[in-house]
């Protein structure tokens, strides 16, 4: 019924779909730590092919990638305000009231929309490209360890899958619920704010109807095929590394190896907003200008 | 042998102005294994809350259930009992745990402790069984009712159940989805000598059964061969019940006065009838 | 214009991802106002998608859908959507899924609600829906839908439609998983519905032996496009492209083919098994009458009447559920002439 959405499983076979989902997650991981590190435009750059690459080979379309941007967009542009207008350091370009815009306040917050963008859309390329059985087994790996302090591992992960396979479901469901309630009359886009938070009740209702009944037979679909029978679960389908994981591995290490020579190798004095390779790269530019 | 069964079982729950309603009242009732008893009655006739008792997903609260001389109280062998009584729900949708098809019939043996190859020899065998291998690395989400159904089968057949009850497995279905799950029913009766309780409203779908049911009320009204319980037209009019098409028709015209046989539950049936009074 | 006219219709879901589909090919069509359809077709051959066309809830990609005199594609001036939803009555598949409010009262007067109309206008509407779906007003009037019987809630739902009095009804499916006694209400429901509130009526089935009950034209549809549109009496000449595409031949039409193959020549079309019955009564009477024109004492001559059933009207429905509802008042006197 509906276009795909953000965080759903995009089949292409490609060899990003083939990467162990162990390693997807660990990399992803991996990913959203250090793009906090990026500093100069160079770096950014950098991740920015980085990520267009892997959505090249991934095949997934990069309409389907922007519109995972669309979902948080708002928050995107709260956040960049937020630090445009709050960020006190820096020459001060204008100022009134509390609000005061500074040079190094306009490099903070692209840098940090950016930042966030590569965040979401990383994290949408792992969603994108493995199924949530896949996710499951490679989270529930990821916490073995806390198996041994009587975490239970795989209900946890069987729930999230669980919870990720209904959003199709659930979304067709509140499609049909719109567009019923439509049918009827309703309208959800016109009236004031508490008129329009009203309107959603006929919708939010149902809707939750509906969640408690699948959840209720779901709950006895697992008891009928022997949930929980023995502790010792087995797994039909192993995960196994391979080469490909390892050559994921290196692209990546080598990004972040970047990233982080670039943060805390090349020091730049306090005076100048560009920073890291950036500064190196503005002065080589200046000493051109001046020959 | 006896697979199932039931003795004087008793099971009430509160209704909406906490009256209290008899879901199933004193039933009695013994199942030999291999045979294939359709379940009819209509919605609140107690049928599907006798199917929950079977696997233990209720106990009674009178009288006892048994499947393999086992009862649904003994709380530590239910799992001995769900492993031997598989169950196909109505939502196909609702039933599937993975997001891919292998995966999901995996799924049962899996929470089984079962060795790998032993799993992955029973997701095959499973698929061929209801003639879905050529799925078996695709997503349920874009499938026909029938295929998901047949999929939901599929899943309860890796644990290797000897009994399967289908909760109107077929309510859901367009006409071709219902034929399908039938076949299945009926093959897996056959071949695999799994008992098979088919919980309907669909009368058609009771003929060929060895056995049919019929539940008003919480209790069993009648039990017998489908010949003999749609004999019955007074009884089944009286709940409410539809007869079979071509048995209605048989009936209608022997009430406009044509020799024609009672007895009468299929098409086949029908017209070999009508050849007989009309040639 | 009373009808809809929709013309070259296509729609494409998901365009340009891996789960595109092709649901609606190159469509005309024309409904007139009292038109009795009945639609037929596989899961996702494009029948659903035509009536969310219908009532604007999807836009067309392209090709026209004109609804009465609203022209739903025109860009300007805007078409009034409000006004198409109280002239299109719309019940989805389980629309008791939709039910949300915490009485039947509010929920069935949602939609008149939304109409903006008079308190005591919207309660006159509530009533007389309640009492048209066969729910007591008083009694049932400050219960919550949530506790009743599955096909209560189903005509609670459909209550809340027709509380917007829509001149064209539309139903998707709407017997789906009931058990054969809420059933029979729906479809009793529908053709009452038909005679008192909505002249024009849209029924969605798998089921061919239920919607050639009431239903006086049938459009099948198949892989996105109208396979036939025809009178429901010509149904038993489209028996083989039934079979073809896969779809359910009414059990008369079946019978009624293979007694003839047999040399026994029914008269008459065949459709429903009020038909066939009809037929087959009165080819035995005529072999009787052939049989017994020697005789002198019996000059009776007998022609079966009971022929309303397939034109739709003057039904009473509860046919092969409920035989004592069967609309056989000749049976009788028939019964009498046979002996």
């Amino acid at each position: 019924m509906r276009d795909i959405a953000f965080g759903q499983y995009y089949p292409t076979g490609s060899p990003i779909h083939r990467l162990d989902p162990r390693a997807k997650l660990i990399f992803s991981l991996l990913y959203m730590i250090f793009i906090f590190f990026a500093k100069s435009y160079l770096v950014y750059l950098t991740i920015f092919t980085f990520i267009a690459v892997t959505t090249l080979i991934s095949r997934v379309p990069f309409r389907a990638v922007l519109k995972s941007i669309k979902v948080v967009l708002i928050l995107l542009i709260f956040t960049g305000m937020l630090n445009l207008f709050m960020y006190r350091d820096g020459n001060v370009l204008a100022e009134w009231w509390i609000f005061r815009i500074t040079d190094k306040g306009i490099d903070f917050s692209i840098k940090i929309m950016l930042r966030l963008a590569f965040l979401i859309i990383g994290t949408s390329m792992l969603t994108f490209t493995t199924t949530p059985t896949e996710m499951t087994d490679g989270i529930e790996w990821l916490l073995t360890p806390l198996k041994y302090i009587k975490v239970p591992v795989h209900d946890i992960a069987l729930t999230m899958s669980t919870a990720l396979r209904l959003i199709p479901s659930l979304m067709e469901e509140t499609d049909k619920i719109i567009m019923a309630q439509k049918a009827r009359g309703a309208a959800f886009d016109t009236g004031k704010i508490h008129e329009r938070a009203k309107s959603m009740i006929p919708i939010l209702i149902p809707l939750f109807v509906s969640a408690l009944r699948r959840a209720d037979e779901l709950a006895d679909a697992l008891d009928a095929r022997c949930y929980n029978a023995t502790p010792h679960r087995t797994k039909m389908k192993k995960l196994s590394f391979s080469y490909r994981d390892a050559i994921a591995f290196l692209v990546l290490a080598a990004l972040i190896c970047f990233i982080m020579v670039d943060a805390y190798h090349f020091i730049t004095p306090d005076t100048s907003i560009a920073s890291g390779l950036d500064y190196y790269l503005v002065e080589w530019i200046k000493s051109l200008i001046a020959k | 042998m006896e697979a199932i069964k039931l003795e004087s079982v008793t099971l009430e729950y509160k209704s909406h102005n906490n009256g209290i309603v008899r879901a199933v009242d004193n039933v009695s009732l013994s199942v030999n294994a291999g045979e294939f008893i359709a379940l009819v009655g209509h919605n609140g006739s107690g049928k599907s809350t006798l199917a929950k008792l079977l696997n233990g997903l209720l106990i009674p609260r009178l009288g006892d259930v048994q499947i393999y001389g086992v009862s649904t109280r003994d709380k530590a062998k239910i799992f001995e009992i769900r492993k031997n009584i598989g169950m196909v729900f109505q939502n196909p949708d609702n039933q599937m745990i993975a997001s891919i098809v292998e995966d999901d019939i995996a799924f049962g043996p899996e929470n089984l402790g079962i060795e790998r190859e032993e799993i992955i020899r029973r997701v095959e065998w499973a698929l061929t069984k209801v003639n879905m291998l050529e799925h078996r690395k695709s997503t349920p989400f874009k499938m026909s009712g029938g295929q998901k159904q047949r999929l939901a089968i599929a899943g309860i057949l890796a644990v290797k159940p000897s009994i399967i009850v289908f909760d109107e497995s077929t309510a859901m279905l367009d006409p071709e989805g219902r034929r399908e799950v039938l076949a299945v029913a009926h093959e897996l009766n056959k071949n695999e000598n799994i008992t098979v309780i088919l919980i309907t409203h669909y009368m058609d779908e009771a003929i060929n059964a060895d056995r049919v049911i019929v539940m008003s009320r919480g209790r069993i009204v009648t039990d017998g061969t489908p010949e003999r319980v749609f004999a019955q037209k007074d009884m089944l009019e009286s709940l409410h019940l539809s007869l079979p098409l071509p048995t209605s028709i048989a009936y209608n015209l022997s009430k406009s006065g044509l020799d024609i046989s009672e007895n009468i539950l299929s098409e086949s049936q029908l017209e070999e009838a009508l050849c007989k009074v009309l040639k | 214009m009373q009808g809809i006219e929709i013309k070259n219709l296509s729609y494409t879901y998901s365009k340009k991802t891996p789960y595109e589909k092709l649901a609606l090919d190159d469509v005309s069509l024309s409904i007139n106002e009292g038109d009795f359809i009945g639609i037929l077709g596989h899961t996702g051959s494009g029948k659903s998608t035509l009536i969310l066309h219908i009532n604007a809830l999807i836009k067309a990609q392209t090709g026209s859908v004109k609804v009465m005199d609203i022209d739903l594609t025109q860009k300007r001036p805007k078409p009034d959507l409000k006004r198409l939803r109280t002239e299109v009555g719309m019940v989805f598949q389980y629309p008791e899924h939709q039910l949300f409010d915490d009485t039947i009262e509010k929920d069935i007067g949602f939609g008149p609600k939304n109409l903006k109309l008079p308190a005591d206008e919207i309660k006159q509407r509530v009533r007389e829906s309640m009492e048209l779906v066969g729910l007591d007003y008083n009694d049932f009037k400050d219960r919550s839908p949530f506790d009743l019987s599955g096909g209560q809630k189903r005509r609670v739902a459909i209550a809340g439609v027709i509380a917007m009095r829509p001149k064209i009804l539309i139903l998707d499916e709407p017997t789906a998983g009931l058990d054969p006694e809420g059933k029979e209400h729906i479809l009793t429901l529908i053709t009452r519905l038909k005679a008192e509130i909505s002249p024009t009526v849209i029924v969605i089935s798998h089921d061919i032996d239920e919607i050639t009950r009431f239903a006086t034209r049938l459009i099948v549809f198949n892989k996105a496009k109208i396979a036939f549109d025809i009178p429901m009496t010509e149904l038993f000449k489209h028996e083989k492209e039934l079979v073809a595409m896969g779809l359910e031949v009414p059990l008369a039409v079946r019978v009624a083919r293979s007694l003839r193959s047999k040399g026994i020549e029914l008269e008459g079309n065949i459709t429903t098994p009020h038909d066939l019955e009809n037929a087959v009564v009165d080819y035995y009477n005529k072999k009787h009458f052939d049989d017994k024109l020697n005789s002198p004492t019996n000059s009776v001559s007998i022609t079966s009447n009971i022929k309303n059933n397939a034109s739709g009207e003057n039904l009473s429905i509860a046919y092969s559920d409920n035989s004592s509802a069967t609309p056989n008042d000749n049976t009788i006197s028939e019964k009498e002439v046979l002996r």
